[in-house]
């Protein structure tokens, strides 16, 4: 009688810890989901900022040309070419940007400083 | 005259568009013109007397490859002193699309501009979508010039518009006079380009090697040009590898004796030419061209009249072509005659006057080239400075 009882209780244990970890596996995955899409949509807006900007002309055309074509590549890259893409946007702005008079002069046209702060949050 | 040009690509780094405008300078010079060539280039780098420095290039990722541009306020700055220092009665502007110095200079500067387009790119989406960026700055130049027809097609497919064509120069002469030397000569087939850049086609003239020295004993294969050696012979069977010799890197002068000794030029490349100065440099030393059948190059040996052609890729065919020639003196002597001939129009003294007729074209009665005070965003930003 005293086994069956073990037996019974052991269920129960292994049944609680499979059902508490299929509980946080799935707590991961939607915060894995949320994680990506914040990054997708701050990818997205990083692209957009940056293809506003090239367009504006405020920046010399070479550097908006560089800046543009790589935002370009960023927002129509495949998903799994979607990582060398956004990192050569990075490297494109971080050498447009390089010259701290081309940021400043961002920050002086007009709407340039919250242009600024939405990529700064990236 | 006074004379600028803008070269868009890094004075230190070898490149076809860089010697075009050294030589291009030089003979400009030579005819009593005063000329300033603005061009990339790191500090220490001794440059010839009228170059100026715009500073180094940066490498930055650009159309699928890391690209060395100049871009920013400080490179404008400095095409916009090198304007105003220059005062120049004409501007020259090299690959004025390319997101560099030429792109400065053309938005920057207003007069009297010409611009020459070198490359032939497929369209690309990004270009298009770009063009509106590029619109304002292209349509201050007076007169455009494609280095060849298929550098033409390119441009007024993507830009609109028409050009004149005018080849690249090769001096002939430096090439026609070269002293050929003895051991480069006897049944020698030469190929000068990068060896491990499978483009300049060296892997197709491997492939084709075994039937060529089958059916000619005596030939032998002599190679310039930068890459692994061991690499280049390693599909090629053991005996046949000592008929084939290397000489790396060459200067100018050897590269012109190579060309004066071979008795067939090939140049077996599959792609990505816009031009083929090299077939032009073995005409004029008076080598038998034997070229893949590139648009290009088809141009450049007059549609075949100059030169032989072979259909692209077609290791058989090329080896056909090379056994046939080799075998028959007197189609080689008639080629080298045809290409010694053909070759004048690319010579200086042609293309220099017909690049001067374009300039006159463009001064005649127009005022000197000066900054463009009227660059909207400078001037609404307050930052117009000169």
């Amino acid at each position: 009688m005293s086994t069956l009882i073990w037996i019974a209780v052991a269920l129960v244990v292994i049944a609680v810890y499979l059902s508490w970890t299929a509980g946080r596996l799935d707590r991961l995955h939607s915060r894995l989901d949320a994680a990506r899409a914040a990054l997708d949509a701050q990818l997205l807006r990083r692209a957009s900022v940056a293809q506003e900007l090239a367009t504006a002309g405020v920046l010399d055309p070479a550097a908006s040309i560089v800046l543009y074509q790589a935002a370009h590549a960023a927002r129509q890259s495949e998903e799994e070419h979607r990582e060398v893409a956004e990192s050569e946007l990075s490297q494109a702005l971080r050498a447009v940007f390089e010259d701290s008079a081309q940021a400043e002069a961002v920050r002086e046209a007009p709407g340039g400083e919250e242009t600024l702060g939405s990529s700064r949050r990236r | 005259m006074r004379i600028g040009i803008v070269c868009p690509y890094s004075w230190d780094v070898p490149g076809g568009v860089q010697f075009h405008i050294r030589d291009l300078a030089d003979h400009l010079i030579r005819r009593g013109h005063q000329v300033s060539v603005l061009a990339p280039a790191d500090d220490e780098t001794p440059l010839p007397p009228y170059v100026v420095s715009a500073g180094r290039a940066v490498p930055v990722p650009y159309n699928g490859s890391v690209a060395r541009l100049n871009f920013g306020f400080l490179s404008a700055a400095r095409v916009r002193r090198w304007l105003h220092d220059g005062a120049f009665d004409v501007i020259h502007i090299h690959e004025p699309t390319s997101p560099s110095l030429g792109l400065l200079a053309c938005w920057a500067a207003q007069g009297p501009i010409v611009a020459t387009f070198h490359t032939s790119n497929p369209r690309s989406r990004a270009m298009i979508a770009a063009y509106p960026i590029l619109q304002p700055a292209l349509e201050k130049i007076s007169a455009r010039i494609a280095v060849s027809e298929y550098a033409r097609r390119t441009l007024v497919e993507h830009l609109g518009g028409d050009a004149v064509v005018i080849p690249n120069g090769v001096d002939v002469d430096f090439f026609a006079d070269a002293e050929p030397k003895e051991e480069w000569q006897g049944e020698t087939i030469g190929f000068i380009g990068r060896i491990d850049e499978p483009r300049k086609g060296l892997p197709v003239l491997m492939r084709a090697l075994p039937k060529i020295f089958e059916a000619r004993p005596g030939a032998r294969l002599l190679i310039a040009g930068r890459g692994d050696e061991k690499e280049a012979v390693a599909d090629l069977p053991a005996p046949l590898r000592e008929r084939v010799e290397f000489l790396g890197m060459v200067s100018d002068e050897d590269k012109a004796r190579l060309l004066r000794s071979v008795d067939v030029y090939i140049a077996p490349n599959t792609g990505g030419e816009s031009f083929g100065i090299i077939l032009v440099e073995a005409m004029s030393a008076g080598a038998a061209v034997l070229a893949s059948d590139l648009d290009a190059f088809a141009q450049v040996l007059d549609g075949g009249a100059a030169g032989e052609l072979f259909a692209n890729e077609d290791a058989a065919a090329l080896a056909a072509a090379a056994v046939r020639l080799l075998g028959n003196e007197r189609r080689l002597a008639e080629l080298r005659e045809r290409g010694s001939r053909h070759v004048r129009r690319f010579d200086w003294s042609t293309v220099g006057a017909d690049i001067l007729a374009v300039y006159e074209t463009v001064t005649d009665g127009a005022a000197s080239v000066a900054a463009d005070d009227r660059t909207r965003l400078w001037t609404r930003l307050g930052l117009a400075r000169d």
